[in-house]
């Protein structure tokens, strides 16, 4: 499958490369999501939409995002972080 | 003596591993990760080292003809926060600034002074650069380097506690508050520009909307076209040739794509050692109702703020040409305008024309901070072995190099050394018993508790 996940933070640098690394350690014990392409971002380059199949963003993203959207604070702050994953998976099936 | 001598003349591509190596031994990463961590950080300074060269090189002697030119005196180089902070965790005391930074936390939390539990590491780097500055001004006393950097964590450990509850009015966050450097002393700034714009009759019931704004000027927030158009206006300035002035465009939109990519590899080294911090931290305290401290990135995403931003990059540089007085070029740091706001914002309460004409006001003593500031922090630089061409240019940035908090505190340290860091210490426990007394003051029932915050937001 091969899906694009976008992570969204203020510059696409600090919060998303902590996010990037746990969806894909989280992603690894799955071999379908092998193909799942991850990428990096900042708020600024989604203002004219995006060719995601999910974003997943640290911070509001703006409404030019049509995709499914998933808050990631959780997986910062370190609780919580289960149910997101889990709901990334989801989006990808396209639930 | 010698020994410690010798480590330091390493430089800081070799001594940050081995401090970090050891950081994350202490905090029980296993060896092999520690190890890895601590080359990746030593990897991303070389990787900094190197796209500094090349701004310096190229937009430096730039700039040095553009005042042959045109007579415009921009020749101090915003190279923005990511060298920023290389140049403060390369800095002998600077990698001290994560354990200073984490003892300081846990000990104002325990004194009943603070409630904010700081696990974003990463940006200690900025109090790691007011330690850096001041032990420069105090000819090399570590002892006054390191003090700073005491001061300056509990400084953003109040401002953190001080704007939570605008933070919670605004983004809704209940538990997390924002102990951010960058950002934390514009939320000053912006309690006192509203009272003021709220006595202006008129100006206090305008607004508008930053869906339009933000379609009109969305040009602007794409860092790499920012950089070609600086490029070609900084090669056009100095009368370069044709192929001069294109050659300057895209090196100048190459170092603001490759800059930051260099300094996610310095994170990468450094999640770890930040993950262990955190549990390190939230054991410490459980049961103990706290906010956690978190870096304002998950803010800027806010409509307002960002509308702001895109507008706010062409006013900053036109006043840096306006200004009487400014030698800041600014330049990287055009993309980090949405930190500076992200407290500014929420004061604002959304409000668009006051965030752009607040920014813009604030943009003035950014500019001038940063030309003041950018002798010292050229010294720092040097000090931590980047290179560029000697009279070439100097560099500063506008975050952290242009803020207020740092030049106060680097006068207090040059002209009175303890006396006058001791003042503004006793200032801040002042000013900390103070928030905690009417800003924090416990209330019972509505606040959660750390580690457990966000189990029942999600």
């Amino acid at each position: 499958m091969k899906k694009k996940i976008l992570v969204i933070c203020g510059t696409g640098i600090a919060t998303s490369t902590v996010v990037v690394s746990k969806i894909k350690d989280y992603l690894s014990k799955f071999p379908e999501f092998a193909g799942v392409q991850i990428t990096q971002g900042k708020v600024m380059d989604v203002l004219r939409g995006t060719d995601a199949d999910v974003v997943v963003a640290t911070t509001q993203v703006p409404d030019s995002v049509k995709v499914p959207v998933v808050n990631a604070v959780p997986l910062l702050t370190g609780v919580g972080a289960q149910q997101v994953l889990e709901q990334i998976k989801k989006a990808l099936v396209g639930e | 003596m010698v020994v410690i001598h010798y480590i330091v003349s390493l430089g800081p591509s070799v001594v940050l591993p081995i401090i970090i190596f050891l950081l994350g031994l202490a905090l029980r990463l296993s060896p092999g990760q520690a190890f890895r961590a601590g080359v990746i950080i030593g990897v991303g300074f070389v990787g900094i080292n190197l796209v500094i060269g090349l701004l310096a090189g190229s937009v430096g002697p730039a700039a040095q003809d553009m005042v042959k030119a045109s007579g415009i005196h921009l020749t101090d180089l915003d190279v923005g926060w990511p060298s920023t902070a290389a140049i403060a965790y390369g800095a002998s005391v600077g990698a001290l600034a994560i354990p200073v930074g984490l003892l300081v936390d846990i000990a104002m939390i325990l004194a009943g002074l603070t409630m904010t539990l700081d696990i974003d590491l990463w940006n200690y780097w900025h109090i790691a650069f007011i330690g850096a500055i001041v032990t420069i001004v105090t000819g090399n006393n570590y002892g006054a380097g390191i003090f700073a950097e005491i001061i300056a964590m509990m400084v953003f450990l109040v401002l953190a506690d001080w704007s939570q509850p605008w933070v919670k009015q605004y983004y809704g966050y209940d538990n997390i508050s924002f102990p951010h450097g960058t950002s934390a002393p514009y939320f000053v700034i912006a309690l006192l520009l509203d009272k003021v714009f709220n006595a202006i009759p008129g100006f206090r019931d305008l607004d508008a909307s930053p869906e339009t704004l933000r379609k009109r000027f969305g040009i602007f927030g794409d860092t790499m076209i920012i950089g070609l158009i600086l490029g070609l206006l900084i090669g056009i300035l100095a009368h370069e040739s044709v192929q001069g002035i294109l050659t300057l465009g895209i090196t100048v939109a190459a170092i603001m794509v490759i800059l930051p990519r260099m300094v996610a590899i310095l994170m990468e080294g450094l999640i770890p050692i930040a993950e262990s911090a955190a549990k390190f931290l939230q054991s410490r305290f459980p049961g103990r109702t706290l906010y956690i401290g978190m870096d304002t990135a998950i803010l800027i995403g806010a409509p307002t703020t960002i509308a702001a931003s895109v507008v706010l990059v062409p006013i900053t540089l036109g006043l840096a040409f306006i200004l009487p007085g400014n030698h800041t070029l600014p330049f990287v740091d055009l993309a980090t305008i949405p930190f500076i706001l992200a407290l500014m914002t929420p004061v604002f309460r959304g409000n668009l024309v006051r965030t752009i004409v607040g920014g813009a006001i604030a943009m003035i003593p950014t500019l001038y901070v940063s030309t003041a500031l950018s002798p010292v922090m050229t010294i720092a630089a040097r000090q931590v072995g980047f290179k560029f061409p000697a009279h070439a240019a100097n560099i500063t940035s506008l975050v952290d190099g242009g803020d207020y908090f740092p030049l106060l505190m680097r006068e207090a340290a040059g002209y009175t050394g303890f006396i006058g860091l001791a003042i503004i210490f006793i200032g801040v426990i002042v000013m900390a018993w103070l928030v905690r007394r009417y800003v924090t003051r416990p209330r019972g029932g509505g606040e959660a508790v750390a580690g457990e915050a966000y189990a029942q937001s999600s």
